[in-house]
Parts: C-alpha cells; sequence; structure tokens
C-alpha cells in the first residue's frame, strides 16, 4: 500500500469520528440551546401575561404571540400554586387537516385581586427544528467537501513533498556497487529526508570503498599468484624431461602437474573475469562476427568430429558486433567448447546467427541444478566433472559490456544458449 | 644464437635458461632494470626476453631502447599480469611476440624458434630433421622427398614436436599450443591422441621412422635418439 493511500485512510478514518462524535454532541448542543431559548421565550410570554393580569384584573384580551396558542381559564383560588410546568407535546393543527405539530407549553397560575387564572401557552416547535435540520444538512455538507478538499490537498502535498524522496530512491535504485560511480543525492529542504540520504550516501560509500578493497585484494592475489605458478610449471616442465625418473615418480608428477595446470587456468579465468569487469579491455570495435565464428569452428572442427558430433550451421554473412576483438574470441571458444564439453557422445551442435541472435545448442542431459545458477561463478553442473565452472559467467561479463542479454533454456533435451542482440537496426546499417 | 632473459624471478630466469641451453642457445640473465638496460645498450642479441615489470623501471622502456639502437633482436615480451595494455604497447613499441605467465617452456620455445626462423629470412626457411622437410610458412610437408598432406592441426602439431625434438610435451602444453588458452577441456586430450595416432600412421606411410613417443602418464615425445 502506497504511503499516501495509507495516511490518507488513517486521516480518514480520524476524521469521520471526529466529525461523527462532533456532529453528535452538536446536534443535541444546538438542541438545547434551542429548548432553552423556547422556555426562556415561553417564560418571558408568562411574565408578560401575569403583569397585565396584575394590573388589569382581566383576562389579557390583546395577548398576542405570534404562532403561540395561549389558554386562560378562570379559576377558583384555592388551586392556586406557584408551581410552573413546561412540557412538550404534540398539538392537533385544525388548519392544516390534523396535522400533529410537536409544541412546548408552559403552564402556570396567575392572580389578580379578584380572580385566579390557569394559563398555558403552547408555543409550535416546527420552526426550531427545520432550523436543526437545515444547520445539520448544511454541516454535512461542510463535512463532505471538507474530506473530498482533503483529500485532493493531501495528494498534491504528498506528491510535492515526496518528490526528492523519489528521486533519491530513483538514483539508489540505479546504485551499481561494481561501478565507481558515487550516489549522488540533491539535498532536499526536508531534514528527515536529508538524514535518510545522509546515511544510504555513507552506506554506499563505505559498501563501495569495500567493494573496490576486496577487488583490489583479489586481483593483486590472482597478480601475485602468477609467478610462482610460472616457477612450478616450467620447473615440473623441466624435471620430467629427466630420463632418470620410474614410472611411480611420473605419476606422482603428473599429479602434481595437472593440478598446477587446473590452477593456472582458474587464476587466468579469474583475472580475465576481472580484467572484464574493470573494463580493462581496449576499444569495442565493429568486428564482422560471421567470420570470427566461422573462424573459432573451424579451430574446433576436430574436437567436433572426434566426439562424432553433428554440426549443423546456419550463419548469415556480414553481422557485425561492437566488441572488443579478444572478447568475442574468450566469448565464440566459450560457447563452442561448452557445447562440445557438455554433449552426448554422437550427439549435436547447432549454431545459429541472425541479426537477432546467436544460438548455440547441444544435444545433453538435462541439469541437475538450477539453471539460474550457470551464471554465476563457480555454478557448474553436478555432472560436468573437472570444469572450472567459470566458462559461462565470463560469457555473462562479456555479453554484459556489448549490453546484450544472454539467456538459458533447456528444450527437447538441448542446452540453448542465446545471445540477443537488441539493436538489430544497428547490424542492419551496418551491413554491406 | 644469443639470447638474453630479463627476468627478476631468478627461480623462473633459471627454468627458461636451462631449457634453452638445452636447445643449444647461448644464454644470459638479467635480473633488474639497470642490468638489462646495459646489456641491451652493449651486447647485440638475436632475441631478447623482456619481463614488462622490473625492479628499478619498465620492461617498455627496455623495447624502446632496443629499437633505438636500431638492433635487429627479436623481441617478445614476458607479461606478469596478463595485462594487455602493456602487452599492446610492447607489441606497438616494436616487439614480436608476446606469452603470458604461467607459461609452458615448450611453447616459449617455439614462439622463439618461429620468431628467429621469421627474423633469419636468408635460407632457413625449412626445416629439415633427417628424412623430414617442412616449409612453415607455405605449411608444407615432405618425408622422402613425397609430398605429405597433412590437416592444418596435425602440422602445427609436427612442427611444435620437431621444434621441441627429444622432449617431453605435456598434453596440456600441446592443448594449449592447438587450442589456445582459452580452452578448459580435458576432452581434448582424446584428440590429441587421436591427432596423434593419425600424424604417426601418415607419416611411417611415407616411410618415415616412429619418431613420436608415449610417456607414460605424462604426454609424448619426438624423440630422435
Amino acid at each position: 500500500m502506497k504511503l499516501l493511500h495509507k495516511t490518507n485512510k488513517f486521516y480518514g478514518v480520524a476524521a469521520l469520528l471526529v466529525f461523527l462524535m462532533g456532529g453528535i454532541i452538536f446536534y443535541f448542543a444546538l438542541k438545547f440551546f434551542v429548548n432553552n431559548d423556547i422556555v426562556e421565550k415561553l417564560y418571558e410570554e408568562k411574565q408578560i401575561i401575569e403583569k397585565q393580569i396584575a394590573s388589569l384584573d382581566s383576562i389579557p384580551q390583546l395577548v398576542i404571540i405570534s404562532g403561540d396558542i395561549v389558554k386562560i381559564t378562570k379559576v377558583a383560588p384555592e388551586i392556586f400554586t406557584s408551581n410552573v410546568i413546561t412540557k412538550d407535546t404534540i398539538q392537533i393543527d385544525e388548519e392544516e387537516a390534523g396535522e400533529k405539530v410537536p409544541s412546548r407549553l408552559i403552564a402556570f397560575y396567575a392572580q389578580s385581586k379578584f380572580n385566579t387564572y390557569q394559563i398555558t401557552i403552547t408555543k409550535s416547535l416546527v420552526e426550531s427544528d427545520d432550523l436543526i435540520e437545515v444547520i445539520a444538512i448544511a454541516l454535512a455538507a461542510l463535512i463532505v467537501s471538507f474530506f473530498i478538499a482533503l483529500y485532493f490537498v493531501n495528494r498534491t502535498i504528498s506528491k510535492f513533498i515526496w518528490t526528492s524522496f523519489y528521486e533519491s530512491l530513483d538514483k539508489i535504485k540505479q546504485f551499481d556497487v561494481t561501478h565507481a560511480k558515487q550516489l549522488n543525492i540533491l539535498p532536499s529542504d526536508i531534514n528527515e529526508f536529508n538524514e535518510l540520504n545522509k546515511s544510504v550516501t555513507l552506506m554506499t560509500d563505505k559498501i563501495q570503498t569495500d567493494y573496490k578493497n576486496l577487488k583490489e585484494f583479489t586481483e593483486n592475489a590472482s597478480h601475485e599468484i602468477q609467478t610462482p605458478l610460472a616457477i612450478i610449471k616450467t620447473k615440473l616442465e623441466l624435471l620430467i624431461q629427466s630420463e632418470s625418473l620410474n614410472e611411480e615418480q611420473m605419476v606422482m608428477i603428473q599429479s602434481v602437474y595437472d593440478a598446477t595446470n587446473r590452477l593456472s587456468k582458474l587464476n587466468r579465468s579469474l583475472i580475465l573475469l576481472s580484467k572484464i569487469e574493470n573494463n580493462q579491455f581496449g576499444q569495442k570495435e565493429k568486428i564482422n562476427f560471421s567470420e570470427a565464428v566461422k573462424k573459432h569452428i573451424v579451430n574446433f572442427t576436430e574436437l567436433i568430429e572426434a566426439k562424432k558430433l553433428t554440426l549443423n550451421t546456419s550463419i548469415k554473412n556480414n553481422i557485425i558486433v561492437n566488441i572488443n576483438s579478444s572478447l568475442a574470441d574468450v566469448l565464440i571458444t566459450n560457447l563452442i567448447t561448452n557445447a562440445i564439453k557438455h554433449n552426448n557422445r554422437e550427439g549435436e551442435i547447432n549454431i545459429e546467427l541472425t541479426d537477432q541472435h546467436f544460438k548455440i545448442s547441444n544435444t545433453g542431459f538435462p541439469l541437475k541444478n538450477n539453471p539460474i545458477e550457470l551464471f554465476n561463478r563457480f555454478k557448474k553442473d553436478k555432472s560436468s566433472g573437472d570444469s572450472l565452472g567459470l566458462g559461462l559467467s565470463i560469457v555473462k561479463k562479456i555479453v554484459e559490456t556489448m549490453d546484450y542479454e544472454v539467456s538459458y533454456s533447456f528444450q527437447n533435451n538441448r542446452h540453448i544458449v542465446e545471445l540477443v542482440f537488441q539493436n538489430e537496426t544497428n547490424n542492419t546499417n551496418q551491413q554491406t | 644464437m644469443k639470447i638474453l632473459v630479463i627476468e627478476d624471478e631468478k627461480a623462473l630466469s633459471d627454468s627458461i635458461i636451462e631449457y634453452l641451453k638445452q636447445e643449444g642457445y647461448l644464454c644470459e640473465s638479467a635480473f633488474d632494470f639497470n642490468s638489462a638496460y646495459n646489456k641491451v645498450g652493449e651486447y647485440d642479441y638475436d632475441c631478447i626476453l623482456v619481463d614488462i615489470t622490473l625492479p628499478g623501471g619498465n620492461g617498455l622502456d627496455i623495447i624502446k631502447k632496443i629499437k633505438k639502437r636500431r638492433s635487429s633482436a627479436g623481441i617478445i615480451v614476458i607479461s606478469a599480469k596478463n595485462s594487455l595494455d602493456d602487452t599492446l604497447l610492447g607489441l606497438e613499441l616494436g616487439a614480436d611476440d608476446y606469452i603470458s605467465k604461467p607459461f609452458y617452456l615448450s611453447e616459449l620455445n617455439a614462439r622463439i624458434k618461429s620468431l628467429l626462423r621469421r627474423k633469419n629470412f636468408e635460407g632457413e626457411k625449412e626445416v629439415i630433421l633427417n628424412e623430414i622437410t617442412l616449409i612453415p610458412d607455405m605449411q608444407m610437408i615432405s618425408v622422402n622427398n613425397q609430398q605429405l598432406d597433412l590437416t592444418k592441426k596435425e602440422f602445427d602439431l609436427l612442427m611444435y614436436f620437431i621444434t621441441n625434438k627429444n622432449r617431453v610435451l605435456t598434453k596440456d602444453a600441446i592443448a594449449e599450443h592447438l587450442w589456445g588458452d582459452n580452452i578448459d577441456n580435458a576432452d581434448s586430450f582424446d584428440f590429441i591422441y587421436t591427432h596423434i595416432k593419425n600424424l604417426r600412421k601418415k607419416l611411417i606411410e611415407k616411410g618415415s621412422k616412429d619418431y613420436i613417443k608415449t610417456v607414460y602418464g605424462m604426454g609424448y615425445k619426438f624423440s630422435l635418439e
């Protein structure tokens, strides 16, 4: 749920509660005050009538109070009390076809020198009820428009306020530890965001430094390993020239030699990977990928034949690809050797190059591991014996420098590695 | 043939020199920049192996110095850091070839021989070994004056054997020589076996002696003894 929706929800619920409570309180308060007012008016009228009766000693004929019904009846003086009764009643309005009208009445006794009267004044409540109704409706309308306004204002404000946050978020999303580019977040005028930006920047700077140190360490280690490896290798090579070695010694030397070679290949691959990552390869150039692929296929013909593999090729001429030529060699060699290595005996290899893609597929057994991991370093299928597990991660790194995509799939008992060229138009333009 | 080995790792330098001496070369060594710089300034060599990273200076400056003297020496860069930039720069400055550490001595030997053959274009176009005659530039071979058809890989293989005759060549060294150092493929050993079998058969058919011997576990040897 978006933050805006969440806050709006809380605001909405809170406002609804407040308005509901407020509305109820307001309604009763209003009613109370209006009632009071009516009672006060009734008392005022009572005073006027009492005065009249006291001074004139007659039933005041002229007591006309708008809308009110005044009943005065002469009673025996003994019943006189000073008690006053006020209560709500229903009046039947004969003029309006017997409609029931909610009313309030006041009943009291008034005395002159000679007579005692019982007086009731009835006041219709219709008008005041109408008033309350109108006020309530107006209030409800106000609340609804307040809600709508609140929603839009909130949306506008949050859009405005969160802009810098989203900008930062975008930058963080684009942050790539393998690039030296620093996370450059613009300062915001909101303190909380600035705090956040500061912490994130600090953190990414630290990650970058750590990554750089680690990378440098790996590189240095790889480079430093080269010389001792070279010494071991050459000494072993000299040692095996010796005529005096017996078979047992030869076998032992062979194991050392194999292990050294493995180590040296591993080291070489790691250096290659870090060089690709560091963009230490020279300029990219437009190379004729079709010719390069054909050249490498020829180089591996004997390997393919020896394993009794059937090779099917469909290579469109003059496909131009923008890539460093040494990397192109590594890329194509890795893909072809993979297809040979992970193949069945008497299997098949299909190599297809078009404007859109470069696809190598080969027969083989399905992978036991997760295919996605294939492109990770040292991830190799359990069945693939003594391979280093670096071939495809090198392929992936190279493809990344070209801004193309590489994917693996397994269909119809075939391993398919596909390299998709995105800028097809670029390729076709280059063709002559 | 005089070769100068400029390499600061003494153990490595010793190995190189030992291997090359057995090939009949006169070898000298230089372990740091200054002695190397002086040596290339004073003496003439047929081939100079230069390590780029040296104590006291950069191997590239030594290449510049050699070129300034208009020396005809062949130059092979030994790139310690597998650094392509340095290697390319070395080639631009006039080095003839490069080899990256760790390398096979047999491969280094093949590079030196090939370089010397290219440098001395007078005469030595052919490589003759008893009844076998090879013309590397034309990929031609004859045995007892009969032309022999070999595939490119078979030719390269034979050439590699003859260059390193009487040496044990390991399967790894042969694989790397034939298919380059990008190959990470144990399968290639099977092909080497197949290739060698075919090559032997073709040579023997034309009346050549069976020179190629299997060295148990390790590899093969082109043996004249």
